[in-house]
C-alpha cells in the first residue's frame, strides 16, 4: 500500500475537505426537465429527478473526488410500475369510502383518522426504504454506500417516539429525533465500513425548549384559549372558505399568539434544525474517522429570509402581471360578445384565446418558481452544510473494502414524493 | 502524433484507494498498467462511461459498465481521443436492467389499472352506492347542484335568477312529473328544478335532483318531449346510475392523478378526468335508462312518439352545428333513438294542457 498516494495529494488545497462545485448547467438542467415533464404528461419525471440526484451528487467533493449516483430513471420507473401494482387498489378504496361517508361527521371523522394513521406508517416506511435506495446507488472512489436495517422496525421505533413526543406536549421530540437518526446512521454503510452516532438528545434539549417557548406553546395556547370555541371556529373557517374577509379570530389574544409562533418559532426551528444538523454530524463516526460540522444557523436563516424576499416580490410581480394580462382579457371578451350573452362561437374563441394567454404564464410561473428555489434556497443551504463538515482522519479511508451485499434493485418507495431529491 | 498515454488513478472497486496508474489506448481497449508495469486492467472501448464530474476539471472521470472499477484520467486531452473510440461513452454507467422485468412489472402495473378501471372501480361503485346512507347521498348531490348551477349561470346577465320558479310553471311542472315519479321507489324523493340556462340539457344527480335547462323547454315543442326527457332521467335515478358514476369519477381522478404525478397539480388533472368522465354513462346505461323512461312513460298512460319527432329535430340541429354540445356528448341524438319511441304503440295523452303548457315554458318568467 505505499504506492498509494496519500489523499492530500489527490485533493486541490483546501481547508474543507468537502467542496460543492457548483457547476454550470443548474438552469438549463431544470428548465429541460420541466419541459420534458410537461411534453410526457409526467412520465419523464422519473428520469428527471435521476438526472437531477446525478448533477447534486457530482457537485458534492469529498477530498477532492466527487460522490457519484448512479440510479437510473428507468429504475425509479419500474420502481413507479410496482408501487402502482401495489398501491392503487388502497387508493381506490380510500376514495370510494370518502364519498360513501361523505357529509357524515362521525364517518368523516373515523375516515380523516384512518387516512391520517396509514398515512404515517407509510410516509416511516417510505422515508426509509427511500434512504436505502438512495445510498446503494451512492458510489465514492468505487466503493458503494448502503442502508441495512428494516423499514418496519423503523416504523416501529417512530411510532414509539412519536406517542412519547405527543404525551409530553411536544417536549419529548428531541428524543424522537436522535433515535430515529441513530436507526438510520447506526445502519448506514460505506463499503464494509459500518457508520455510527454517539448522541444524546438531552444534548439538544435546551435549543428544543426555545422551539417550545415561541412555536409550540403559543400555538397550545391558542387553542386552549379557544377550546369553547372550537365547533364555533370550524363553522368560523367553512364560512371563511366562501368569503375570507368573514373569517375572524374568537378570542383577541389568538392572533398575537399566531403572530408570535409564525415570526418567531419558524425561525427559532430553522435555528433549531441547524444546529440538531450540527450536533448528529459531529457525533457521526465511520470507523476511525470523525466528521464534524460547523454549520451556522444564522446563515441558513439569512439564505431563508432572502428568499423568502425574492419569493414576495417575484409573487407580487406575478400577480401583476396576471391582473393586467386578465383586465386586457375581459376587455377583449367584452368586444367580442358585445355586451350580450355571447354566442357558442365566441365563447369557444374566448376559450382557446384564455388558454393560448394564461397557460405559458401559469407555466412560466411554476418554472420561475423552481428556478428561484433552486438557486435561492437549496443550492445554498445545501452548499453551507457540505462545506463546513470537516474530515478527521479521512486519510483511513483508504482501506475500506467494498461490500459484497448485494443492492435493492428499484426505488420502489423513491416513486412517491416525499422529502428532498 | 496525438498522446495515447496518459498518467491516471485506478480505483479498482474492492478497495477505495487510488492506484496511480498508466492508461494507453490499444487496439482492444483501455489498458491500465500500474506504475511498476504489471497490467491492472483492459477496459473494452463498448464498457467504457464518462462519468458526469464537476465540469471545467482538468481531469477525466471513467466508468467501466455494470462494475464499481473507477478510472480518473490526469489530462483533458484524453477525452477528444476516447470519445470516438467508445460507442456507449456517454450512456448510463448503470447498464440496465433486464427487459423481461421491465415488461413483467410494466404489465402488472397495466393489468392492475386494466382491472381497477374495468372491473373494480364500476363493481365497487355500484355496491357502495347501495351502503350510502339517503342523507348523504342527498348531500353529495347538492354540492354537485351548487357547482353546475353556478357554472351554467356564469353568463346571465347580472342579477338574473339562476334557478326558475314561476308559482304557475312549478305547478305546471309538478303535473308534468307527478304521473312519472309516483311510480317510482327511490332512496330520496326526486326533485326537480329549472335552471335558467341557454343549454339545451338536463341532468340527473345524485340524492333524486333532476335538472332542467331553460334551453330545453325552449327547444321542446310540446310538454309530452319534456316529460320524455324527464322519464329518461328519473330512469337514470332508478338504475342508480348518478351515485354510481360519482364514486368511479373520485377514484379515477385519483388514479389518473398518481398516474400523472404533479405536473399540473393532481387536483387539476383530476378536474380533467372528472369532465372526460362527466361526458357519458355509456351507451349501455343510456340505452337501460331510455327503457326505463319508456316504461314509465307508457305506465303514466303518456303519448311517446313525440319523443321520435323530438330526436329528429336534434339530429337536425346537431347537424347544422350550432347547438351547445353539452347535451349532444350526454344523450347522443340520433336515428336509432327516433326509431325506438317511433315503435311504441300509438296512443296516450298529452301530459299538459295547452294553458298549463304554456305556463311551464313561462318558468322562467
Amino acid at each position: 500500500m505505499n504506492e498509494v498516494p496519500s489523499v492530500a495529494a489527490a485533493t486541490p488545497s483546501g481547508s474543507s475537505p468537502i467542496g460543492y462545485a457548483n457547476s454550470a448547467g443548474l438552469t438549463k438542467l431544470l428548465i429541460r426537465n420541466f419541459l420534458l415533464t410537461l411534453i410526457s404528461l409526467g412520465f419523464y419525471r422519473f428520469w428527471a429527478r435521476a438526472r437531477l440526484r446525478r448533477y447534486f451528487w457530482s457537485n458534492i467533493l469529498l477530498g477532492g473526488e466527487p460522490l457519484e449516483y448512479t440510479g437510473t430513471g428507468l429504475e425509479l420507473f419500474i420502481g413507479f410500475l410496482i408501487a402502482i401494482a401495489i398501491i392503487a387498489p388502497f387508493g381506490i378504496g380510500y376514495a370510494i369510502l370518502q364519498r360513501i361517508v361523505l357529509g357524515s361527521p362521525t364517518g368523516e371523522a373515523i375516515l380523516v383518522v384512518g387516512y391520517v394513521l396509514a398515512l404515517f406508517v407509510f410516509v416511516q416506511i417510505v422515508v426509509f426504504r427511500a434512504r436505502r435506495y438512495r445510498l446503494s446507488r451512492t458510489v465514492w472512489r468505487g466503493i458503494y454506500a448502503a442502508q441495512s436495517g428494516s423499514a418496519w422496525r423503523y416504523f416501529a421505533l417512530s411510532l414509539l417516539y412519536s406517542l412519547v413526543a405527543l404525551l409530553t406536549l411536544g417536549l419529548g421530540y428531541p428524543w424522537r429525533s436522535v433515535a430515529l437518526e441513530r436507526y438510520k446512521i447506526d445502519h448506514s454503510w460505506f463499503g464494509e465500513s459500518r457508520f455510527s452516532l454517539e448522541a444524546k438528545a438531552r444534548d439538544l434539549f435546551p435549543r428544543w425548549l426555545v422551539v417550545m417557548a415561541l412555536l409550540i406553546v403559543p400555538l397550545l395556547a391558542m387553542i386552549a384559549l379557544n377550546w369553547n370555541y372550537v365547533p364555533e371556529l370550524i363553522r368560523a373557517q367553512a364560512q371563511a372558505q366562501a368569503n375570507p374577509a368573514a373569517f375572524k379570530f374568537p378570542h383577541p389574544v389568538a392572533p398575537w399568539l399566531l403572530a408570535v409562533s409564525v415570526l418567531g418559532g419558524g425561525p427559532a426551528l430553522i435555528w433549531y434544525w441547524v444546529a440538531s444538523f450540527r450536533y448528529i454530524t459531529s457525533r457521526t463516526r465511520l470507523g476511525d474517522i470523525r466528521l464534524s460540522s460547523a454549520a451556522k444557523g444564522s446563515s441558513v436563516l439569512k439564505t431563508v429570509f432572502v428568499f423568502g424576499l425574492a419569493f414576495l416580490a417575484s409573487g407580487l410581480a406575478f400577480v401583476v402581471i396576471f391582473a393586467s394580462v386578465g383586465a386586457m382579457f375581459s376587455g377583449m371578451a367584452v368586444a367580442l360578445g358585445g355586451g350580450k350573452a355571447a354566442g357558442a362561437g365566441s365563447v369557444a374563441t374566448m376559450v382557446v384565446v384564455g388558454i393560448a394567454v394564461f397557460v405559458p404564464i401559469y407555466l412560466g410561473a411554476l418554472i420561475g418558481f423552481q428556478l428561484l428555489t433552486y438557486r435561492l434556497l437549496r443550492v445554498p443551504i445545501l452548499r453551507h452544510l457540505a462545506t463546513t463538515i470537516e474530515i478527521d482522519n479521512l486519510a483511513a479511508v483508504d482501506g475500506i473494502m467494498q461490500s459484497p451485499r448485494p443492492r435493492q434493485k428499484f426505488g420502489i418507495a423513491d416513486s412517491f414524493d416525499i422529502g428532498a431529491i | 502524433m496525438a498522446e495515447r498515454r496518459w498518467p491516471a488513478h485506478h480505483n479498482d472497486g474492492r478497495v477505495a484507494a487510488f492506484h496511480p496508474a498508466t492508461a494507453s489506448l490499444e487496439s482492444d481497449g483501455l489498458v491500465i498498467d500500474a506504475q511498476g508495469g504489471a497490467r491492472l486492467a483492459l477496459w473494452p472501448y463498448s464498457e467504457i462511461r464518462l462519468l458526469g464530474g464537476a465540469a471545467g476539471e482538468a481531469r477525466l472521470r471513467l466508468g467501466r459498465v455494470d462494475s464499481a472499477e473507477r478510472l480518473t484520467i490526469l489530462s483533458p486531452d484524453a477525452l477528444a481521443q476516447l470519445e470516438p473510440r467508445c460507442a456507449k461513452f456517454h450512456h448510463s454507467v448503470a447498464g440496465r436492467p433486464e427487459w423481461r422485468l421491465i415488461a413483467l412489472w410494466a404489465s402488472a402495473a397495466v393489468a392492475t389499472l386494466v382491472i381497477l378501471f374495468w372491473l373494480g372501480v364500476p363493481f365497487l361503485a355500484r355496491h357502495s352506492s347501495q351502503f350510502m346512507s339517503p342523507r348523504l347521498e342527498a348531500e353529495l348531490g347538492n354540492r354537485a347542484v351548487e357547482t353546475i348551477i353556478k357554472l351554467t349561470t356564469a353568463g346571465n346577465k347580472e342579477g338574473a335568477p339562476t334557478e326558475c320558479d314561476a308559482p304557475a310553471g312549478l305547478a305546471a311542472l309538478a303535473t308534468l312529473a307527478t304521473p312519472l315519479t309516483q311510480r317510482l321507489t327511490l332512496r330520496n324523493p326526486p326533485r326537480i328544478r329549472v335552471v335558467n340556462s341557454p343549454t339545451i340539457n338536463a341532468l340527473a344527480l345524485p340524492g333524486g335532483q333532476i335538472l332542467l335547462f331553460k334551453g330545453l323547454l325552449d327547444f321542446a315543442e310540446g310538454p309530452n318531449e319534456i316529460a320524455g326527457v324527464l322519464a329518461h332521467e328519473l330512469g337514470h335515478l332508478a338504475l342508480d346510475h348518478p351515485t354510481t358514476l360519482m364514486i368511479e369519477r373520485g377514484a379515477a381522478a385519483f388514479v389518473i392523478g398518481l398516474i400523472a404525478g404533479d405536473v399540473f397539480g393532481v387536483s387539476v388533472m383530476g378536474g380533467i378526468a372528472a369532465t372526460t368522465l362527466n361526458a357519458t354513462y355509456g351507451r349501455e346505461a343510456e340505452d337501460a335508462a331510455d327503457h326505463r323512461g319508456s316504461e314509465l312513460m307508457a305506465a303514466a298512460g303518456l303519448d311517446q312518439r313525440p319523443m321520435s319527432d323530438f330526436f329528429t329535430r336534434l339530429v337536425t340541429k346537431q347537424l347544422d352545428g350550432d347547438i351547445p354540445i353539452a347535451f349532444l356528448r350526454s344523450h347522443p341524438p340520433s336515428e336509432e333513438r327516433a326509431k325506438l319511441f317511433r315503435s311504441v304503440p300509438a296512443g296516450g295523452r298529452s301530459a299538459l294542457d295547452a294553458a298549463q303548457w304554456q305556463a311551464l315554458r313561462g318558468i322562467c318568467g
